[in-house]
């Protein structure tokens, strides 16, 4: 470590912080507003300027959104759903990123384009032929078509941001394993997957979020009432004429807390990041 | 490592959890009881009962026919509705809003005529204004249920502080524009902080905002016809479109754009609806906002009245309604029939609208127009509107895009960017263009496919 | 010719032979999602682009024609293309540039700095009915957070979404946003793997903030300024969400963007067969942009661990 001067180490924390508090403050500011918002009666609800913290406080937003929702089947479907797309999309898309990025074989840079030009055509006119393809798989009504996919590949994107990661752990390391006679099959698991672990977490928050928080794949999938996930039934707040406000807000931040908890969570993993510069020092 | 067995330790057992649970995820389903036809029935129309009124009264009734309801959310239920259609095993009978001929034209609904044919259903009970719309090609596909109607909502307060008496709501729409200058206020920048009335809005940013497009009202006023050559072309850019456009042009004088923008960009949801926060003196609303004014506003101060006219015109209206209907492919017609004939028994109907929360009109007219049926003088008047209205669904195989299009087109216009026959001819073009495309994609259709086979 | 000399070659070694086979199967569980989820919808979509079709009734043949209407006939086409050609431009650099600072600035190893990122996390996960009622109330031009702020230094705000000029830079602000999710975990998962020993360097030459920017930051995460421009660009040229829950397009079909007029084509006026065209000419052009990019960035992108 390079020896600082104290008033400078002073200054340069001062700085940190204030840049810190500065954009916190920025986008801060509508989440408390949904807050403040889901604690809101009618009266004032959407009072211009705000009202920060509202003259009558009303939990009964909250205590609504068990009433008008089954809200623990509904989390337990989401969990359910987006814990197998987690699972499925880490297992599939870190094996496919490592054959992209760690391994050489005939075609490979085609075959790349192709996973990319996946990405390329918009869903809107994939979404009915895909339809009624789990149609015929007998998968309607069932969490099969939100989950499965995802241990098939787990999308052209995260594999496109694993194979990254992969491609930055020096080759030394991977002629080093080889030359041992370590098999891919152990490189893969015992070398690269623990290197990758802030692109695996990054991977896992952003797929959470995705399947947490989709629409479209429960409204046309399914059909069940008790099937439903915490997004489908956010959206039976809004409706033609009314919509139910405060609790659409405290439903939103009660979906909200679980992406936010886990968030906090994973962080661990991006804190050591890669071990690349010890292993090569 | 550590942390790597970490996480696949939790992800293990959280998995195990899981795998625990699938079992009851996948069959918690209720079985139907033994001996009963269970009916899917499909709606939309809020979340506030678990089930709606009349159809726990139907399986109280009914012995032999369980209706199983299922809620889907009103944003995209077009789309689920859509894919049902698609899966094979659409529900049994759905309550939808947007118009019939958009699903009847693409062969989603099963024809009734044989059905109300046999058991003699009288149409003549319905308001004719909603029963043209269930018609497509000569068959009915489908049965109207509720509606909503319209009229001329007045915030009494503002007329009495700009010394008009409120008592005396504008007829025509000289009167309207005469009262909108008295109504509309300045703040010190020369902002608006109140405006009259309105005759033009950006395409509604706001869901629910929407009032009617007061163009098009204006047309029908003239006695516009829009749709010509037997339902092949439409005429919008006609003499009467052409002169409501310049009115509005010509009224829109007085309130710059690009202030009025600012404005109406002011305009929110909830307590911040334009006639609930007071900024808009009159407006046409539909009969579910006094509601809204319940919720948001109670001590709003407001009355309602006809919607204005050009002197010597007959006024109008827009009609829209819940209707229901049988996906072709349901496997059980006569049972979701059985259901549909309940829906608008007279007494059914009362029952039902006395028990939603939302200010709905039955489609029926005897029980509209039954003594029973909370008659105020508001009721009377948005009953009134439903007499006089016309269908929203003005080109019925190309209704989207004509919207679109219009919305557009006026839009230029009121931004001056085109002159107002220019704007409608463009307007008009287009929409022709995607009709004329959809006519001869419906003759290939009958071509390969028997149309009103079952 | 060279390249089947290569490819013999390749499969005389052994070792070779044996990465090779292994590479198949690792990239087996994809080849087999492509050929069970992604192949029909995909030949689908494609011979849905030469019909007229509704999706309820059975497609009619058409040829070319959708393509032809398109670019010859349909002024949205062009209008729309317009639109978010712009978005893409402007967007992008913004996007990266935004999450590549939101990164540096969280890679602090300060105290509390995970609440901070958590905070910075918060808006990407806000989503619906929510993200557009809490956008009407900060670009209102009148009372919105943005414009009281703008006038608190005396500067007199546009109207934002109602205004067709403003109304893509509206949109764009929206969605920036939002880069304290995926975009600035890559970033900062980038950050983490550049070894401290590499600013010490700097420091040892006196170099400031600046230079451990410009000399150590920038072409240590340039592979992920590469990979972030490669998905922005697929990204934003999909841009759909924003421009359908806040404008519908206006005003004056200044937010009508390529994906949203698709989407109105398919879903509003159920004319699939269109808009299939219209994802395959999107698909075709994202796909051209993608491949000069590649040619591009493989010189100016350092991959540390470069195995070619």
């Amino acid at each position: 470590m390079i020896i600082q001067t104290p008033s400078k180490k002073i200054l340069n924390k001062i700085i940190t912080y204030t840049f810190l508090v500065g954009v916190a403050a920025i986008l801060i500011l509508p989440f408390l507003w949904i807050i403040s918002t889901s604690l809101k009666g009618n009266e004032s609800i959407f009072a211009i300027p705000p009202q920060w913290i509202p003259d009558k406080i009303h939990w009964d937003n909250y205590t609504n959104v068990f009433e008008k929702m089954p809200f623990f089947t509904y989390l337990r479907n989401s969990i359910f759903v987006s814990g197998m797309t987690i699972i499925g999309t880490l297992l599939s898309s870190s094996l496919v990123a490592y054959a992209f990025a760690c391994l050489k074989w005939p075609g490979r840079n085609g075959v790349f384009i192709f996973v990319l030009a996946t990405m390329m055509l918009p869903m809107q006119v994939t979404m009915i032929p895909l339809f009624v393809l789990f149609k015929n798989f007998g998968w309607l009504n069932t969490f099969k078509p939100l989950i499965v996919p995802a241990f098939f590949g787990g999308g052209a994107f995260n594999i496109f941001l694993l194979r990254h990661f992969f491609l930055t752990i020096p080759g030394e390391l991977f002629d080093a394993a080889r030359i041992d006679g370590c098999s891919e099959w152990r490189i893969y698991w015992n070398i690269v997957l623990p290197l990758a672990k802030p692109a695996l977490a990054t991977v896992a928050i952003l797929t959470f979020m995705m399947t947490w928080n989709d629409f479209f794949g429960p409204l046309i999938y399914l059909s069940d009432k008790l099937k439903g996930t915490l997004a489908l039934g956010l959206a039976m707040f809004v409706g033609q004429h009314q919509t139910e406000w405060g609790m659409l807000m405290a439903a939103s931040v009660m979906m909200m807390i679980p992406m936010i908890v886990l968030f906090f969570l994973f962080q661990k993993y991006f804190i050591k990041g890669f071990m690349m510069s010890g292993i090569k020092g | 490592m550590n942390t790597l067995k970490t996480i696949l330790k939790t992800v293990g057992f959280v998995s195990i959890g899981l795998m625990i649970v699938i079992p009851f995820l996948f069959t918690g389903n209720e079985k139907p009881e033994t001996g009963k036809t269970e009916i899917q029935y499909w709606h939309s129309t809020g979340q506030k009962e678990q089930a709606p009124y009349y159809v726990n009264a139907f399986n109280s009734t009914h012995d032999s026919i369980q209706v199983k309801p299922v809620v889907i959310p009103w944003q995209e239920q077009e789309k689920k509705v859509l894919t049902a259609l698609l899966s094979g095993n659409p529900p049994d009978v759905v309550n939808q809003f947007s118009p019939v001929v958009k699903w009847a034209s693409r062969m989603a609904l099963r024809p009734l005529d044989d059905l109300i044919e046999r058991d003699g259903l009288d149409s003549t009970i319905f308001f004719p204004s909603l029963w043209k719309e269930m018609r497509w090609q000569g068959h009915i596909f489908a049965i109207p249920v509720y509606t909503a109607s319209y009229a001329f909502f007045i915030n009494k307060r503002l007329f009495r502080e700009a010394g008009l008496d409120p008592e005396r709501i504008p007829q025509t729409w000289q009167e309207v524009r005469e009262y909108s200058r008295k109504l509309t206020k300045y703040d010190e920048d020369g902002y608006f902080k109140q405006i009259g009335f309105i005759p033009f809005y950006q395409q509604a940013l706001i869901p629910g905002q929407s009032t009617l497009p007061t163009p098009i009202i204006m047309a029908w006023q003239l006695g516009a016809e829009f749709l010509v050559d037997s339902g092949h072309s439409l005429k919008l850019n006609n003499p009467e479109m052409q002169r409501a456009c310049r009115w509005i042009l010509d009224y829109l004088d007085d309130y710059p754009m690009d202030k009025l923008s600012a404005f109406t960009a002011g305009f929110g949801y909830g307590d911040q609806h334009c006639f609930v926060s007071e900024k808009i003196a009159m407006m046409i609303l539909p009969s579910t906002f006094p509601e809204h004014i319940e919720r948001y506003h109670p001590d709003l101060d407001y009355t309602i009245g006809m919607i204005p006219s050009f002197q010597g015109y007959p006024t109008t209206s827009f009609s829209g309604c819940w209707w229901v209907a049988i996906p072709r492919g349901a496997k059980n017609p006569e049972a979701s029939w059985e259901f549909m004939k309940y829906l608008i028994d007279k007494e059914v109907q009362l029952a039902t609208v006395e028990a939603m929360e939302e200010n709905l009109f039955p489609a029926n007219r005897l029980a509209a127009f039954d003594k029973r049926f909370d008659k105020d003088r508001e009721t009377d008047i948005f009953l009134k509107h439903i007499e006089v209205a016309n269908s929203a669904v003005v080109v019925p195989i190309a209704h989207d895009v004509f919207w679109r299009e219009f919305y557009n087109a006026v839009e230029r216009i009121m931004h001056k960017v085109q002159p107002v026959d220019a704007a409608l001819e463009q307007a008009e073009k287009t929409v022709n263009h995607e009709l004329h495309k959809a006519l001869e994609y419906d003759e290939y259709i009958r071509s390969k496919m028997d149309f009103f086979n079952r | 010719m060279k390249s089947i000399d290569n490819l013999k070659s390749f499969w005389k070694s052994p070792l070779r032979r044996n990465q090779a086979m292994l590479g198949y199967l690792f990239v087996s569980p994809w080849v087999l999602g492509f050929l069970l989820f992604g192949l029909y919808p995909i030949i689908m979509s494609l011979y849905y682009s030469l019909c007229q079709y509704d999706v309820l009734r059975i497609p009619q043949f058409i040829g070319l024609g959708n393509y032809r209407e398109l670019l010859f006939k349909d002024p949205y086409f062009w209008k729309s293309t317009w639109n978010t050609v712009y978005y893409t431009f402007l967007r992008t650099p913004l996007v990266i540039l935004g999450s590549l600072m939101l990164a540096v600035l969280v890679n602090n190893a300060v105290k509390g700095i995970r609440f901070f990122r958590t905070i910075y996390f918060i808006p990407s996960i806000i989503t619906g009915v929510v993200l557009s009622s809490i956008w009407l109330w900060m670009l209102n031009p009148q009372y919105g957070l943005i414009n009281t702020t703008l006038a608190f230094f005396g500067i007199q705000g546009p109207l934002w979404l109602q205004s067709p000029e403003w109304s893509k830079p509206s949109i764009i602000i929206m969605s920036l946003w939002s880069i304290g999710g995926g975009r600035m975990l890559v970033f900062l998962a980038a950050l983490q793997g550049i070894p401290q020993q590499m600013y010490e360097v700097v420091d040892l030459d006196g170099g400031g903030w600046w230079n451990k920017f410009r000399h150590v930051t920038i072409p240590m995460v340039s592979p992920v300024i590469f990979l972030w421009t490669v998905l922005e660009i697929i990204f934003s040229f999909q841009v759909f969400t924003e421009a359908y829950v806040m404008t519908k397009g206006g005003p004056l079909n200044s937010t009508m963007f390529y994906n949203l007029y698709l989407y109105y084509k398919a879903f509003d006026d159920f004319s699939m067969g269109y808009a299939s065209a219209l994802a395959w000419l999107l698909l075709l052009f994202i796909l051209i942009v993608t491949l000069i990019q590649f040619r591009v960035g493989r010189k100016l992108v350092y991959y540390e661990g470069e195995k070619a």
